[in-house]
């Protein structure tokens, strides 16, 4: 061992301090982790402001919103919501969905518990698929449901109305005091006294 | 020249020997209780004090405090007398430093589990709690540097510099993180509020690792690892640049745990980009610990005391390039609030300070008991199964962070989340928290064999006589050589010079957030929370809710389609103290307000379950049976007003009443849909905390 000796010569309760040099590798890191401060501070902060997170996060929403617009003018006019109800094949998906997401407060047969009861006639904001739908992407935030718009597609919004009406009609372990207004066979309301 | 004689105080390293090693089982034991809550929720039993959000501070503070905190004052009293050739200043003084401690640590067991909470990470205790440990904290030092001054040694050797900053930081540290208002006896709130609470608190929770963690066990680094591998130190100029720039940077980096979050930009680059500069001065302490051994290495084949400190030091040097690497802003997005940052924090604890811990008190039993150590085998199964548990919790927290971060960021090809139902990403993961239990378990088996191995070698003795040792007398002589070399010899100015490095950085982070308002732009919309929400808040606090559930909406897109649009800095100005969290076992709550109806919180704090099918939330059945306590709201509410928050006179006469109607409305909205009877119960006053939470910048 070639060590470079302290030139103190100096020991402490018999521990004894050579004094080499700088490994060359840690100086390098060292100088490294330097330079990239000096460059990284002017590079986000002056030069690309837009990179910052706040600012990268509503380009990134903007991109995405200009994109599905975009998107949906360029859409086909696809099948109405009643044509895709009848077609079916929404039926398993969507069940797994309502268990999932929609079962805690309107219980997973539907017979209702924080939030209303769906096996009867009765609606609070209507029961018309379009109805349905815009329920489920905007939410009743003043009555506690939530808008599931961000979380889940359209496709399974959609699918989620379906079934939510298909479940009208069927029988509930428990279900809950009627709400709303009663509705006719396609979910408009028809006149009637409130239950 | 003649020699003076005199005998080193033996018996306190002795007691703070076994204090670190009775504490060290405690912590950890409660580590493994918290590990199986959160891989099998019944393990939270039902009662409020046992439940996570209580026991995870209590878990921290004892690893930190108590065990960390006994090895660290053992190692100092044990090496300082030898370095400086002097019994300690004062045996009394030493013996307040070692029972007051005791004490501190008896009070935190007491109050945390009972909820008496800050809720500030690793500053939990209440004020009176802070007060005493200020206390101690004083004598130590007064103890210390007595010490230093009727040295015999005239120069002081790296590891007493690491003491000195250890000892002069902490005390800042402590003393400004906990400046907050007495409510009572028992509770206080941080007079910094939101951003600059968290500024404030992550300066102090960060730098409690760097001058806690860090400092003192390279001062025990310095002394024991030389002895126990009879070899020198590589580099003194390694030492001297790396002690410097390490205790200079580190202060700036506590903005890396609020990356992304509502502290203003610079401050988050700020924190990045001092923690990458930390890498090589962290790693200077590696580099002349390890090569320490050279030309030695096959002693580690036979001495289980090196292998746990060689252990130690490697893993030392592995979290501080991890520590850095995760502080880089965008792989942040992926680790922040994730267990990847428990398996980091973990790396440090068990491997750093644990196995030094340990490999120390290998060390110094057999010396001080004046015996041979009863077991080398088991010392040596100590440190396979401490080895192994440490890579099964590390690995397992690694996996389930990497796959729940990723999981939580994963969006499908049309912009939406794969992932939109949070519960479905914490189930993922369970497997792994029952294998970080098994870990956990494994390491603090390993310390069991310790505790049997210890008690084995020092059965039966008694009147052990301190360690009896001679030296010339200090020495008053002209100081010759290089600058830094005199500066050795001169301890006030070493001192001060000290304090400087570790001031400079906390100056210039802290001083704007507090005194330029741009930093925190206001919201006109944003207003104090209502005496029943304020009310609700401190449940939340007692809770412990802050340990699963963050307030924090980062500025991605997957947090805003999951949670909604990102916290603003204006919104938390009246939150003394800020709930920010780093850790998401559960979702975020920043904007949960208005999201459910009544009902639905009513149903989730009775069952969690009842409305999210397999949710991992302890049940909070006791917040629907006991009594709302109102009683104390005007002084709450005169404290927030003694600190800024704009509640006037009359707000303060008519709080109580206030409250009760606030009650009435909720109560009435539960009666509605079929609960009676809550109206004076302590969940009306979570759910109107929780409705209003995130809520005003939407008016």
């Amino acid at each position: 061992m070639s060590d470079q000796l302290n030139e103190t010569k100096h020991t402490f309760d018999g521990i004894e301090e050579h004094d080499n040099p700088l490994p060359g590798w840690w100086l390098g890191i060292f100088y490294v982790t330097i330079a990239l401060a000096v460059f990284y501070v002017p590079y986000y902060h002056f030069m690309h402001p837009e990179k910052l997170p706040a600012a990268a996060w509503e380009a990134e929403n903007k991109a995405i919103a200009e994109k599905r617009q975009a998107e949906a003018e360029m859409a086909p006019a696809g099948p109405s919501l009643a044509e895709k109800y009848e077609a079916g094949g929404w039926q398993e998906s969507a069940k797994a969905d309502f268990i999932t997401f929609c079962s805690p407060c309107h219980a997973a047969d539907g017979g209702g518990g924080i939030g209303p009861n769906f096996t009867d006639d009765y609606y609070i904001h209507g029961g018309t698929f379009e109805n349905l739908v815009n329920v489920i992407n905007e939410g009743v935030p003043e009555k506690g449901m939530i808008s599931w718009k961000t979380s889940l597609k359209p496709t399974q919004i959609e699918n989620l109305a379906f079934y939510v009406h298909s479940l009208r009609g069927t029988t509930p372990a428990t279900a809950k005091e009627p709400q709303g207004q009663k509705v006719n066979q396609n979910g408009e309301f028809i006149a009637e006294e409130t239950p | 020249m003649s020699m003076e004689k005199f005998r080193y105080d033996d018996k306190i390293v002795r007691q703070f020997l076994w204090a670190t090693t009775i504490w060290g089982i405690v912590g950890m034991l409660v580590g493994v209780i918290i590990a199986i809550q959160l891989a099998y929720w019944p393990a939270n039993t039902g009662l409020p004090w046992l439940t996570f959000g209580r026991l995870r501070p209590l878990h921290t503070n004892a690893v930190i405090f108590a065990f960390a905190g006994n090895s660290i004052f053992a190692g100092m009293y044990y090496s300082t007398q030898r370095l400086l050739k002097t019994r300690m200043y004062s045996d009394t003084l030493s013996k307040i430093h070692f029972w007051g401690w005791q004490i501190i640590i008896v009070a935190a067991a007491l109050t945390l589990p009972l909820g008496i909470t800050t809720s500030k990470e690793y500053a939990e205790l209440e004020w009176p709690i802070d007060l005493a440990i200020t206390f101690v904290w004083v004598i130590m030092a007064i103890n210390y540097f007595g010490t230093i001054v009727k040295r015999r040694e005239r120069h002081m050797y790296v590891a007493i510099w690491f003491y000195i900053a250890s000892i002069v930081t902490v005390a800042i540290l402590h003393i400004f993180n906990s400046l907050e208002v007495p409510v009572s006896f028992l509770k206080s709130y941080s007079v910094y509020a939101g951003v600059q609470d968290a500024l404030v608190q992550w300066w102090y929770g960060h730098n409690a690792v760097a001058f806690f963690l860090t400092t003192p066990f390279l001062g025990l680094m310095y002394y024991f690892m030389p002895k126990a591998a009879n070899g020198p130190i590589y580099s003194y100029r390694l030492s001297i640049i790396h002690f410097w720039s390490l205790i200079f940077l580190y202060i700036w980096t506590g903005p890396h745990h609020l990356l992304f979050s509502a502290l203003p930009d610079w401050a988050q680059t700020v924190g990045m980009l001092f923690s990458l500069m930390l890498i090589a001065p962290s790693w200077g302490g590696m580099i002349n610990g390890l090569l320490t051994l050279r030309g030695g290495w096959d002693k580690l084949r036979e001495d289980p005391i090196l292998k746990f400190l060689v252990v130690a030091i490697t893993f030392y040097g592995m979290s501080t390039f991890e520590g850095p690497m995760l502080s880089i802003k965008s792989l942040n997005v992926l680790s922040h609030f994730s267990d990847w940052t428990i398996s980091h924090v973990h790396g440090g604890a068990l491997g750093w300070n644990g196995f030094l811990t340990f490999g120390m008190i290998y060390w110094l039993i057999p010396r001080l008991y004046k015996r041979e150590l009863y077991s080398k085998t088991l010392a040596t199964a100590h440190f396979w199964m401490g080895l192994l548990g440490i890579l099964i919790y590390m690995l397992s927290m690694y996996i389930s962070g990497l796959t729940q971060g990723l999981m939580l960021l994963d969006f499908d090809k049309d912009g939406y989340l794969v992932y939109p139902n949070f519960v479905e990403t914490v189930l993922t993961v369970i497997p792994f928290y029952w294998l970080r239990a098994f870990g956990g378990l494994l390491y603090l088996t390993g310390v069991l064999v310790m505790l049997y191995n210890i008690i084995k070698t020092t059965a039966g003795a008694k009147d052990l006589a301190d360690t009896e040792a001679e030296a010339a007398p200090y020495e008053r002589k002209p100081l010759t050589g290089k600058f830094h070399h005199i500066l050795e010899a001169k301890p006030l100015t070493f001192t001060v010079l000290t304090a400087v490095a570790i001031l400079i950085g906390g100056i210039v982070e802290i001083v704007p957030m507090l005194a330029v308002e741009s930093n925190i732009p206001s919201i006109a919309s944003v207003k104090p929370y209502s005496p029943l929400e304020l009310v609700g808040r401190d449940l939340y606090i007692r809770e412990g809710c802050v340990g699963c559930h963050s307030q924090m909406i980062r500025p991605l897109r997957a947090e805003t389609e999951r949670y909604g649009t990102y916290s603003k800095a204006g919104e938390f100005v009246y939150d003394h103290p800020f709930l920010w969290g780093s850790k998401r076992t559960g979702p975020d709550l920043h904007r949960i307000g208005g999201k459910y109806p009544n009902l639905w919180h009513y149903r989730h704090m009775e069952n969690p379950r009842a409305v999210i099918s397999g949710s991992i939330m302890p049940e909070y059945t006791w917040l629907l049976e006991r009594d709302l306590n109102l009683k104390s709201l005007p002084d709450k509410l005169k404290a927030m007003a003694s600190i800024g928050v704009p509640y006037d006179k009359d707000t303060i006469a008519s709080a109580i009443s206030d409250a009760q109607a606030q009650a009435k409305t909720i109560s009435d909205d539960l009666a509605a849909n079929g609960i009676e009877g809550s109206e004076n119960k302590e969940i009306i006053a979570l759910i109107a905390y929780l409705q209003r939470l995130g809520t005003d910048i939407k008016k």
